[in-house]
Formats: C-alpha cells, sequence, structure tokens
C-alpha cells in the first residue's frame, strides 16, 4: 500500500474526504476521544515496559488500565530522563528516535533539554500540521483553502527547535512555496530567513503565514517601517510581479489618501495564518488588525509536539487525540504541591475537566515517545467542555502561561529561581532579598520585572540605582543566558525592568501577610497587597523621588 | 444532394435524437437524486433539440415550423440546464440564481414562439431537404448575451467549486470534453461546406454520453440498474417505428409484388412484418444487453442463490467458512482473504487451515476497526477507516499487520447489530480497485454468509453446553459416550477402558453443598 502525498490528495480527492481525514477528529465525542487515548496509552505502556527508561519510571509492572497508571506511575519532570536523553541513549528508549529536538531547560548551567522523536512521532506530528494548515484556511466547518503552489512565509525558529520541524514536515507532503526555501534557509541565521522571506513574500505574493507569535507581531511592528520608508530602488523592482507592484501602489495610494499607515493587509491576501507561541493570545487582535485575517493559534513545543489547534472559529484549542495522552492538575493542587513537594497532586482527564477551572497539563507521549506523566510547566484554561455553535463535543482550552515557578519572555526563555540566583552571584551584586514577575507593557510586550533590595552595608550600595543594576544584569543575563541575549538579538528588546526595595522592605511586608513571597511570579494579591503596603507606609521604591 | 450527405441529413439527427432519448429513458430506472434529476432535465433539452431537428426535415404535423420552434426552445434551455446541472453535480445550494436564470431562460422561449428574436422561417425545400431561410431580429443580442451570462455563471460556480477542492476537477473531466465537443459540432455546423450535415445534433449526443459516463463514474447509478428490460423494450420500438417509417412504401410494394395481385390488403402483412422486425429487434437487443451488462449480474446472482442454497444446508462453521472463502475468491481475483469470527472473549480470530495460511489474524475486542465498523452499514475500503478519525486509535504494529497483507476491503458479518465476524481481502491481483458491482456482490455474500454464520455459532453453542456440565465444565456423560463411540468406530479391535470411582461423593455434596464439591 503506497501512502498518497497530501498535494496528490489534493488533487485526487473531495475536499469532504480530506476534511474528514485531517480534521474529521474534531467530530469525536468525548467518549470516542477518549477510547482513543487509552488504547494509545497501552501501546505506550507496552513499548514503555521494554525499555530501562520505562522500567525505571514504573517498576516491573505494566499497568492494565488508565485509571492504574495514573493510581501507580509517578509525575515526572525532565530531572527524571535527563541523564538518559542528554546522553542520547538510544537502547534505552522505548521507541528507536530519527530526529532529537531542542529547547532551553534552565538556561546557564542547564542550557538544553532535548527530546527523542520516533518516525511514528513524526508521522502523527505531520498529520496534526496539516490539519492545522487547513483550519487555519477555513472559515466554517468542512471548507478550506489549501492549494499546491500556495506561497508560504514562516517565522519560525529553525531545527533543532520544535518549530524547525514544520517546513521540513510539511514540504514532502506538498508543494508549497516556502519563502525562503528549506534548502536556502539552511544557510541563514534566523534572522537572515526572516527577513529574507518578508522581501520575498513582497516581491510575489504570500497565501499562507506560520509564525511564532512574538517574531509575527515583529514582523508585523517593522512592517510600518518598510512602508513608510517611501522610495522603492530599481534593485527592490528586480523580480517583483505585476500584481503585487499594483498592490504596493494601490494601498501607498489609499494609505496616503485616508492618511494612516500601510498594513500588511494591504498589500497580502493571507488565506491561512498560524501563530505558535506563548504569546499568541495577547498580540491576536493586533494581528488580525494588522493582517487581516485572525491568527489560528496553535500550541505544543519540544516534548509535547503539536498538541492542540484553534478550529474555524478560532476561539479555543482543542487536542490532537494521538499526540499524547494529556492529564490536567487542577491549579488548586498545583499550588499545593509546589508549596509541599512531597504532596501529589490529582490529575483529571479529558473527560474530567471543567469549564473555566485552570490546569497544569501533564502529558504522556504516544508512539515511542519517551515521556510519561511528563509536566512540561504549562498552564491553561479549559474555556468550555463542549462547544454548540461549533458541534464540537470536546473540551477546549485556552494556554494561560509557564507555571508561575517559571518566567517565559516572548516564547524564547524560561527564567527561573535557580537562574536569577546564579547571575546574581556571577554578577557579585550586593543584592539581598529579590523577587521577579513576570510583566507586560502598554504594547502588550512582555518583560522580567526584577524588584530588588540592595545590601547598604556593601560598598558599592551608594553607586546602585535601577538604571546600574538593570544594565549590570542584563549584561550579565546575556552572557549566562543565551536565549535571553537572543531576545535583544532577534526582537531587538531588552527586557528587564529593575525596582529597588529598601533593605528589609520585603521582610516586613511578609511578617504582616504572615507568609513568604514566592521569589518567581508572586501571587497577584500578594502583589496588589504590596504595592498597597508599600503606598500606605510611604516606602519609596528605587524609581521615586 | 448527395447520397451521403442525404443519408447524414436525416440519419445524424435521427441518432442524435435516439441517443438522447435512450439514455433519458435508462435514467427512469436510477435513484433519482438532484444531479440525476438535473442530468435528465439536460436531456429533455437535447430531446427537444434533436428530435425537433429531426421532425422538422421528416415533415411530420403539425408542420416544419413548429418543430424548427420545438428545437430552438431545446437550444434555448441547454445554458439553463446545464447550470442546473453544474450546481447540483457540485452540490450548491441557493435559489436565487436558479430562479433569475430560470425565469429569463422562461423569456426567451415565450418569445422565440412569439418570433421576438427572428422572423419566422421561410421553409425551403430542394431535392427532398428541408432548410430555412429567417432574419434576426435586433432583441436576438439580448437572447445571446442571457445565453452568454448563464454559461458564464455556470463557469463560475465550477471555477469556485475547483477553487474549494481540487479534487473536483478530475471528476469533471468527462464534462468538459462533452462541452468541447458540442461548441465544435456548432462551430463546424457554421462552415459552409459542412451545413448537409448537422454535425450540432451530432456533437449534442456525444455530450450526452460524455455526461452520462461522468454520472455513471460518479456512482450516481450502476450500469446493471440502467440496463433494464424496459429500456430495451422503448430502444426496440423507436428503432422499429423508425425503420418503418423509413421503408414503409418499399415494404408495401414488396409485399404486394409476392402477393401478385392477390392479396386483399397487403397493409395487414406489412404490419406483422415490422411488428416481427420489432420482436426480432428486442430479442437481439436483449441479447447484446445481457452478454455486456447482465450476464455478470446474472451469473453473480446465481452463484449467491449457489452459496445461500449451500450454507443452509449445514451448521458446521467450518464448512460455511470455506463455502464463503471459495464464494468470494471465485468472483474476486484475490490470492487469500482472512475470515475472523468472534470468539467467546470478544476478540476475532482468523480460521485456521482455512487456505493454509502461514499466518493467522488476531483483533482484539478494542480494535477500532471493530467501532468503525458499528458505525458504517456495510463493507468498506481499509483506506477510508485508516484515515478516520477512528484509525487514529491503532496501534503501529495493526497497522503493519493490516498493510503487510494488503488490506483493501474489509466485509463485516453482522447479525443483530453485533458484528459476528468480518472477512479482510487484500488488493486485486490485477491491481485494480474494487468495482461497484464487486462491492454490490460482496454485501449480497456478507448478507447471505451472516445468517448462516450465526446459526452455525448457535449450533456450536447449544452443541458445546449440551456436552459439558454447566457446574464445572467438564464434559459430561453424553460427550462421553459419543467420543467412546468415535473410538470404537475408528478402532473397534482395540479399546481399553479404564473407570474411576470415587467414594463419598454424595455425602459431601450434601454436607458441603455443591459449588464446593464440585
Amino acid at each position: 500500500m503506497t501512502t498518497q502525498r497530501f498535494s496528490e490528495k489534493l488533487k485526487k480527492r473531495s475536499s469532504k474526504d480530506i476534511w474528514e481525514e485531517y480534521c474529521g477528529f474534531l467530530d469525536l465525542s468525548i467518549d470516542d476521544y477518549m477510547k482513543i487515548q487509552k488504547r494509545l496509552l497501552k501501546e505506550q505502556l507496552e513499548n514503555m515496559a521494554r525499555c530501562d527508561l520505562g522500567k525505571r519510571i514504573m517498576g516491573d509492572r505494566i499497568p492494565a488500565t488508565a485509571e492504574e497508571f495514573r493510581r501507580t506511575v509517578p509525575l515526572t519532570t525532565y530531572e527524571d530522563y535527563a541523564d538518559i536523553i542528554l546522553a542520547k541513549d538510544d537502547a534505552k528508549l522505548p521507541g528507536k528516535p530519527v530526529v532529537w529536538l531542542e529547547t532551553t531547560w534552565e538556561s546557564g548551567s542547564r542550557p538544553v533539554k532535548l527530546a527523542p522523536y520516533t518516525r511514528e512521532m513524526l508521522d502523527v506530528y505531520s498529520n496534526n500540521i496539516l490539519a492545522a494548515m487547513i483550519l487555519s484556511t477555513s472559515v466554517r466547518k468542512g471548507q478550506f483553502s489549501v492549494r499546491n503552489g500556495d506561497r508560504a512565509l514562516y517565522g519560525l525558529a529553525p531545527l533543532p527547535y520544535a518549530t524547525g520541524l514544520f517546513p521540513l514536515l510539511i514540504a514532502p507532503e506538498m508543494d508549497l512555496r516556502f519563502m525562503p526555501s528549506t534548502k536556502e534557509a539552511a544557510n541563514l541565521s534566523f534572522s537572515q530567513q526572516n527577513k529574507r522571506g518578508f522581501s520575498l513574500a513582497v516581491k510575489g505574493g504570500l497565501d499562507q503565514f506560520f509564525g511564532m507569535s512574538s517574531v509575527v507581531f515583529t514582523i508585523t511592528r517593522n512592517f510600518a517601517s518598510f512602508a513608510s520608508s517611501g522610495n522603492f530602488e530599481l534593485r527592490d523592482l528586480a523580480g517583483m510581479s505585476p500584481k503585487m507592484l499594483y498592490r504596493i501602489l494601490r494601498a501607498k495610494y489609499i494609505c496616503k489618501r485616508d492618511n494612516r499607515p500601510m498594513q500588511p493587509k494591504d498589500i497580502f491576501t493571507l488565506k491561512g495564518f498560524v501563530c505558535v507561541g506563548t504569546d499568541t493570545a495577547l498580540f491576536k487582535d493586533e494581528l488580525e488588525e494588522a493582517w487581516g485575517m485572525r491568527p489560528l493559534e496553535i500550541h505544543g513545543g519540544t516534548e509535547p509536539a503539536c498538541m492542540g489547534t484553534e478550529t474555524w472559529s478560532r476561539n479555543g484549542l482543542v487536542f490532537f487525540p494521538d499526540n499524547a495522552f494529556y492529564e490536567f492538575i487542577p491549579k488548586a493542587e498545583m499550588l499545593k504541591n509546589e508549596a509541599d513537594p512531597s504532596y501529589i497532586p490529582r490529575t483529571l482527564t479529558m473527560n474530567e475537566v471543567a469549564a473555566g477551572e485552570d490546569y497544569e497539563i501533564v502529558l504522556t507521549s504516544f508512539k515511542g515517545g519517551a515521556f510519561m506523566r511528563y509536566r512540561p510547566g504549562d498552564m491553561y484554561r479549559c474555556v468550555r467542555v463542549k462547544n454548540d455553535k461549533d458541534g464540537l463535543d470536546l473540551p477546549q482550552f485556552e494556554y494561560i502561561d509557564r507555571v508561575p515557578s517559571v518566567i517565559d519572555i516572548a516564547g524564547f526563555t524560561r527564567i527561573t529561581e535557580a537562574s536569577i540566583s546564579k547571575v546574581i552571584e556571577r554578577s557579585r551584586l550586593a543584592v539581598g532579598r529579590w523577587f521577579a514577575l513576570k510583566e507586560y507593557d502598554e504594547g502588550k510586550r512582555s518583560f522580567l520585572h526584577f524588584f530588588v533590595e540592595i545590601d547598604e552595608d556593601t560598598r558599592e550600595s551608594a553607586y546602585l540605582d535601577e538604571q546600574v543594576i538593570r544594565e549590570h544584569f542584563s549584561v550579565y543575563y546575556r552572557s549566562y543566558d543565551h536565549d535571553y541575549k537572543d531576545l535583544k538579538r532577534l526582537l531587538g528588546m531588552d527586557p528587564l525592568s529593575v525596582t529597588l526595595l529598601p533593605v528589609g522592605c520585603i521582610s516586613s511586608f511578609e511578617e504582616q501577610m504572615g507568609h513568604r513571597l514566592r521569589s518567581i511570579n508572586p501571587d497577584a494579591h500578594d502583589m496588589a497587597q504590596l504595592r498597597r503596603w508599600l503606598a500606605e507606609n510611604d516606602i519609596k521604591t528605587g524609581g521615586e523621588e | 444532394m448527395s447520397g451521403l450527405s442525404q443519408i447524414f441529413f436525416t440519419t445524424i439527427p435521427f441518432i442524435a435524437f435516439i441517443a438522447n432519448v435512450f439514455l433519458f429513458f435508462t435514467l427512469l430506472s436510477a435513484k433519482k437524486e438532484g444531479p440525476v434529476r438535473s442530468f435528465m432535465g439536460l436531456l429533455v433539452s437535447f430531446i427537444l433539440w434533436t428530435g425537433g431537428s429531426y421532425f422538422m426535415r421528416l415533415q411530420l404535423v403539425p408542420g416544419v415550423v413548429f418543430w424548427w420552434k420545438v428545437s430552438l426552445t431545446g437550444i434555448f434551455l441547454v445554458p439553463f440546464m446545464y447550470y442546473l446541472l453544474v450546481a447540483a453535480y457540485m452540490g450548491q445550494k441557493g435559489r436565487f440564481l436558479k430562479s433569475l436564470w430560470g425565469s429569463i431562460t422562461l423569456l426567451m422561449i415565450i418569445g422565440n414562439f412569439m418570433n421576438v428574436f427572428m422572423t419566422t422561417p421561410e421553409i425551403i425545400m430542394s431535392n427532398a431537404r428541408i432548410s430555412s431561410s429567417y432574419d434576426l431580429k435586433w432583441p436576438a443580442i439580448i437572447a445571446v448575451a442571457f445565453a452568454v451570462m448563464i454559461f458564464a455563471s455556470t463557469l463560475n460556480t465550477i471555477n469556485k467549486a475547483v477553487h474549494d477542492d481540487d479534487g473536483v476537477l478530475s471528476s469533471m473531466t468527462p464534462l468538459f470534453i462533452g462541452v468541447v465537443i458540442m461548441m465544435l459540432g456548432i462551430a463546424l455546423n457554421m462552415i459552409p461546406a459542412l451545413t448537409s450535415v448537422p454535425t450540432d445534433t451530432l456533437a449534442c449526443a456525444i455530450n450526452a454520453c460524455f455526461i452520462y459516463y461522468a454520472f455513471y463514474k460518479k456512482r450516481f447509478y450502476a450500469m446493471s440498474q440502467i440496463t433494464s428490460k424496459g429500456s430495451v423494450f422503448i430502444v426496440s420500438i423507436v428503432i422499429t417505428a423508425f425503420l418503418t417509417s423509413q421503408f414503409f412504401d418499399e415494404l408495401y410494394a414488396l409485399v404486394e409484388k409476392l402477393g401478385e395481385g392477390h392479396l386483399q390488403n397487403p397493409l395487414i402483412f406489412v404490419v406483422v412484418a415490422a411488428v416481427t422486425t420489432g420482436i426480432l429487434i428486442f430479442l437481439l437487443f436483449t441479447h447484446l444487453n445481457d452478454g455486456l451488462f447482465v450476464r455478470d449480474q446474472l451469473r453473480r446472482d446465481y452463484h449467491v442463490k449457489d452459496f445461500s442454497k449451500a450454507v443452509s444446508s449445514t451448521l458446521r462453521m467450518d464448512e460455511i467458512l470455506m463455502l464463503l472463502s471459495n464464494m468470494i475468491r471465485d468472483e474476486i481475483p484475490i490470492r487469500h482473504m482472512y475470515l475472523c469470527m468472534r470468539t467467546d472473549d470478544g476478540r476475532y480470530l482468523s480460521a485456521k487451515n482455512l487456505q493454509n495460511l502461514d499466518s493467522s489474524l488476531c483483533f482484539s475486542a478494542d480494535h477500532p476497526l471493530l467501532e468503525y465498523i458499528g458505525k458504517k452499514a456495510g463493507g468498506f475500503l481499509y483506506e477510508d477507516f485508516r484515515h478516520s478519525a477512528c484509525g487514529k486509535g491503532m496501534f503501529e504494529e495493526e497497522k503493519k499487520e493490516l498493510e503487510n497483507l494488503g488490506t483493501e476491503y474489509v466485509l463485516p458479518f453482522i447479525d443483530d447489530n453485533k458484528v459476528i465476524g468480518l472477512a479482510i481481502l487484500p488488493g486485486k491481483e490485477n491491481r485494480k480497485a474494487y468495482t461497484y458491482s464487486e462491492i454490490d456482490y460482496l454485501e449480497s455474500v456478507s448478507s447471505v454468509a451472516s445468517i448462516a454464520l450465526k446459526n452455525a455459532m448457535l449450533y456450536e453453542e447449544l452443541e458445546n453446553e449440551a456436552q459439558h456440565d454447566v457446574l464445572t465444565g467438564l464434559l459430561n456423560r453424553r460427550a462421553l459416550n459419543k467420543r467412546l463411540q468415535k473410538c470404537m468406530d475408528a478402532r473397534p479391535s482395540q479399546l481399553t477402558l479404564i473407570l474411576f470411582h470415587t467414594d463419598a461423593v454424595s455425602p459431601y455434596h450434601e454436607l458441603y453443598r455443591n459449588d464446593e464439591a464440585e
């Protein structure tokens, strides 16, 4: 039996058949969804039972049911796999990896996490990406507009990052015209790839756009400067299609007439728009306004692969049933576990989640993947358990953020208490107590807000103001964490803000509150109380006169 | 006019007319879904076009002008009917454009009968050939403009459908070829040298055949469904009528000549000759039809009947499975197949030693294929299942196993909504896809086999119950006697029997109750 390429299917099969093949999972009832989940879990447990990694996590006994699995197998973190996976010890894994993906672990001393992918996992990955691509061009159930020869721009981090698989998995399946081609992109830096791609899109047109939301957002913001640069050189016109030339001239005329800046939608008519990344939800409205099409959000990552996609309504993620076995730790349980690591949090399955609740996700890879009851550190909110309007009998989610103990900036970094402590230690700054949290500026861009007390007894304290600490800290963090450095290089941002607090301020506040402040992402209620407390006690922070 | 031109002049419209009438009547027996209904509508317009043209040439009552207008009515109807056909073929909904184009077409037809677009044609007869002379009036431009608009709307519908679904294009190829031929026929008719050959009506009939093929390819109907005796009968009558009308004078003269003036009413003999000719044509066409389309169907029907008879005479599962296996492989060119039957623990195991297969096949009770069967009415292509959401639940090993067997079709045996077994059929040896009639055949076999297999399972269950003790599950005295008899029958001269007697069984029963004692 030969497998038909997606491009062949587009030519020879009806759109109904194609929709059913790739997006048919959206018609599953929750019971049928769970049947698939439990069956593939059974297969994975057998794979795991045969390998050292599986035996180490599960012991000798293979759980007979999903319930027994949840009862007996412990929750895991990357540390449980690091010795085997980072050593790329294939023999101890449940399946033979064909690709190793990479992502940030905790930067600095633990810079990378690796994730092995088997051939079968890539097949599922590829299918699910194609499903997302189909859905990104649809505005109603069953209708889509994907064609061979479509011109696709991709602002995605290259391999070994997970997003680098997108073009590589789509290219063998269909004849999309990637801008730049995957071959050319292999010799370009990420930043060059984005510039080259955009230049090709301007010259020849653009049908589909896949990108990390922070990158897409940056491209969108930079579009204004492209548009306002005004004069084209003859070199720019070379190779430009007459259609694009006409569109640009027309857009320039209209924007000048209406006295408004040119936007991407003035020259591009997108058929499909896919955004990946932790900050997607923040940028969606602005991206829709700029591109004339609401982006379809998909979620996943290095360990979870391509996990979920929005549908034609673009109002909630549905998780692919064949990607992983999903469990959800209710937020209260997660916080209880954070406060007391010996506490084993309760998990729920897809058919047990409740609308409006926040959950930390727990994954068990299918198809020979390595992770079992693994906590990738992502939080999701269940927005609804079924969607009558769209005819979905499956829960839909929205991504909230990383777990509170991790600060993720623009999807590039993972800042933890350990990494900040390490940077403080290296910088030799006379820092006393501190805490850090993720905040957003007026432009909806996330940044790291560092609240710090300086030890007044030290010699340097007299010279240390917020500006000095910020620069000092930023330099050391960039040298310690390459992903943090990339933020500046790729997105042109230095996402750090520093607030100096008087010495003893944090302890006094904690005394009054009766509990310790979390060092990373303190509770929102605690932060509000702190700000009020500072104001009431007339305590000046470093930036205030 | 040359003899050849004369033949073309009357014969071609006749053939075109007959072809359209034939296609129309065959569709009467097909299931009238939207596209088939709209195709019948288009055929009506073709019939009016070609029929009007033919009857005009025959100078039938009420007159040449009438038939000329009928023919033009057909032509006026074509764009609208094409639009309806394409809209139905693409599954397009919406009434606005249909109503708009329909109303305009109606106005055009009324205008045609009222000579709004052209003057009343002047009929010119020369050398038994009829031609018409007329002058176009300016409103004819409006008529042409509307026809172009309707065709443009049709093309737009196609364009939209193709935009949404590239796959539509390949299924529409015969339709496109048909339209090109029709346009070519109309264009050729405008060349002065070819005016004696009615290429437009000929092209119209060829176009109808292409549409017919496109519909057949899309499985709107099966060939066996449309080649009924009724359609053969109608065609025979039409041909007989044509021949009689064409050769009536010659036949009458021949009868008179043969009767040498003694026949009082030669017409009776002419009628008898015509009826006889009709019967012969009917028999000939029936024979051809049976040979071309129905023979295979009949043979398969007989085969199923024989199978039904054979399986109803046995209650042995292995015999039924053997008959079933042979039955399927006789008709479908496959090397092997797996017949898997439900076991007590809910699994489906392939029957042993059925075709001396090296491997066996087993489906667990939770296999997604079984769930998919529950959602389908009958058999299905394995690929359809593989690409369904249900198929996502398959283990990699299960996928490999079925793909290594070359699985192409799955035929379930269902009784009372329960899957009692399934046949796994590989791709055919000639590498062609399973045809409509083969799938139809498999469905018939499945219906018969399901009942037989269920009876055999019940029989095995009863036989099993009759030979086992309810409490212990051990073989009982009846089974012992039966086996002893079997042994004695096999070796009557050598048989040793050792009997063990256990003491105090009865008190033990009384003291500890049956469950403990057993």
